[in-house]
């Protein structure tokens, strides 16, 4: 499998806090990649070094082979990294249809296409009844999907999911895991960062695990559950649950 | 649908009655308040396009402003072009030092284009005044009256003045209309809310904020070239005060900001107030009409931050998102 995002020697740092450290990984073209670490340990700071959020001190980000490094974040997404944060972060004044429609705009020529896009991520996504509601007024889960769904509109290659599981009870994170397996069906790639194991063993093909900036671990989901290190730094007693 | 033409149809029936307002009366005094409304609301509609949209804000629009007036005036007095080209002109002179205000400043996050907009203003406040033999210095430019005549905006009523301003607010609001609802316009509305997600969504921040900028520069001149021409005078203190910029914002922030009716009803309650303060206080105490803007702005930025406008659409807006609401919470 071919890499879609080559990282390389990737550094950040936030006045005295070496948030990411000499970073090297790979995700590869078609995969579901599990980002997982302790609080503090770097993903969500990754995650926006590769959309573009931040900009890296030192290393290289190539996208498919080019170099993206040094693109501005709305370039980014033209190229195809697609992004939700943490925080789920809609424009609270517009309707779920009119979020949806900001990421269309970015490859569809007039409003009209782009409403029809925004209607077809709305179907994909679930999100068709509540379409003309103001975003500000939605429940938790229904935000969740709705970043998805404007991340999506953008037709990223590279769909990275900022802890999207975050505040969902269990059988909303069953329909979160479901979604995701349908958009990777699609053919796009997903970086999934999550602290729910259970959500991760059932989703990734693959697993990097960060820890103080820096790679800990990677491989198979059961196999890095299972190794010393990331027991001991990530998940005490609950890495043998899943293993 | 129904509300929709019961609000085209009050919109209209309001037009109709502004316009049949000369025919009921003559009283200059009142005519010039209401076309200073006027002026104002399409000011702080065009002040909106990049303090409430795009939420920077700009303390800093007299800049634009007076570069329409005297822009247009020069070209009147010295070369004898058409007020009608002449703001036009001024609209673009108004549009590059935009341009030179924003094209770096946001660049950055932060409040450099506001520290800016003030820096600019005050230069250029200067400079008015420095260079007399072009700008008239601190006595201003007069627009020699040179009888009535359309090609030139000069006319012995001010009705006259009353409907071209009219017509200009109309204009605006409806150019304000069609951004709104542009590709343009919902990203400076996802740009408000959110830079950071707007980017990560392809936005690219900096040309929509500038666009934007540009465009309410543009309008600040042609509406600046309309009030030199209704003046017929321009001075430094008028149109190039900091106290001119405040005004502009005030009108929106009072009203509403990044909405296109709350400049309007901003307009009517500041020009109201300055004209009831000056009426009862007069020229004795010249100062009552800013403390009173104090007081108003700090009330409605505790009460109604959203501005006046706000109590009207705080009637309109829950029903339709709670029921939506109940079918999400249902599935």
């Amino acid at each position: 499998m071919s890499a879609i995002l080559d990282i390389k020697g990737l550094n950040k740092s936030f006045g005295g806090i070496h948030a990411v450290k000499d970073l090297t990984m790979q995700v590869n073209e078609g995969e579901i990649l599990g980002l997982i670490g302790p609080n503090g340990s770097g993903k969500s700071t990754t995650v926006n070094l590769i959309s573009g959020t931040y900009s890296a001190d030192s290393g290289q980000i190539l996208l498919a082979g080019k170099d993206i490094t040094r693109i501005s974040a709305p370039d980014r997404a033209l190229m195809g990294v697609g992004r939700t944060f943490q925080a789920s972060r809609p424009f609270l004044d517009m309707s779920v249809l009119e979020n949806i429609m900001i990421g269309a705009l970015l490859h569809d020529s007039s409003m009209a296409k782009a409403r029809k896009s925004a209607e077809e991520v709305a179907e994909f996504t679930g999100l068709t009844r509540v379409r003309d509601s103001r975003s500000g007024s939605l429940p938790v889960e229904t935000r969740r999907r709705l970043d998805l769904a404007r991340a999506l509109a953008l037709k990223p290659k590279v769909l990275m999911l900022d802890e999207s599981m975050a505040g969902l009870n269990p059988s909303e994170m069953e329909a979160g895991v479901e979604l995701v397996k349908k958009i990777h069906a699609t053919g796009i790639t997903v970086v999934f960062i999550e602290h729910v194991m259970k959500a991760v063993v059932s989703l990734c093909t693959r697993v990097v695990v960060l820890n103080q900036g820096e790679l800990l671990a990677e491989g198979a989901p059961r196999d890095v559950l299972r190794n010393e290190k990331v027991v001991a730094a990530y998940l005490g007693g609950e890495g043998h649950k899943y293993a | 649908m129904l509300a929709r033409w019961g609000t085209r149809g009050l919109v209209v029936l309001l037009i109709a009655a502004l316009a049949a307002i000369p025919f009921v009366t003559d009283q200059q005094y009142l005519l010039n308040t209401i076309m200073m409304i006027f002026l104002f609301s399409a000011l702080g509609i065009a002040w909106n396009f990049i303090g409430g949209y795009a939420a920077q804000l700009s303390l800093g629009h007299a800049v634009f402003l007076s570069l329409g007036a005297y822009t247009t005036i020069i070209l009147y007095t010295r070369y004898h072009i058409s007020p009608i080209f002449g703001m036009f002109v001024g609209a673009a002179v108004a549009m590059v030092a935009a341009l030179i205000i924003g094209y770096p400043c946001f660049r950055l996050r932060g409040p450099y284009f506001t520290l800016s907009t003030i820096a600019f203003g005050e230069i250029l406040r200067i400079l008015l005044l420095h260079y007399v033999n072009f700008t008239g210095g601190a006595n201003g430019l007069l627009i020699p009256y040179k009888g009535q005549s359309a090609w030139n905006l000069q006319f012995d009523s001010k009705a006259a003045y009353y409907y071209i301003v009219l017509f200009m607010l109309i204009a605006v609001y409806m150019f304000g209309k069609l951004i709104t609802g542009s590709r343009i316009g919902m990203y400076l509305q996802a740009i408000r809310d959110d830079q950071d997600a707007a980017e990560s969504l392809g936005v690219k921040t900096h040309n929509v904020k500038l666009v934007a900028l540009l465009i309410s520069a543009g309008i600040t001149g042609i509406m600046g070239a309309m009030y030199a021409c209704v003046i017929g005078f321009v001075d430094p203190g008028s149109v190039g005060s900091i106290t001119m910029s405040i005004q502009i914002a005030l009108v929106a922030i009072v009203g509403g900001v990044g909405t296109l009716a709350g400049p309007i009803v901003g307009a009517a309650v500041v020009t109201g107030l300055t004209e009831a303060t000056n009426s009862f206080f007069g020229a004795a105490r010249t100062g009552t009409s800013m403390t009173l803007y104090g007081a108003l702005l700090m009330i409605i930025v505790l009460t109604r931050p959203a501005g006046l406008i706000s109590l009207v659409e705080l009637i309109k807006w829950p029903k339709k998102p709670a029921k939506a609401n109940v079918e999400v919470a249902s599935r």
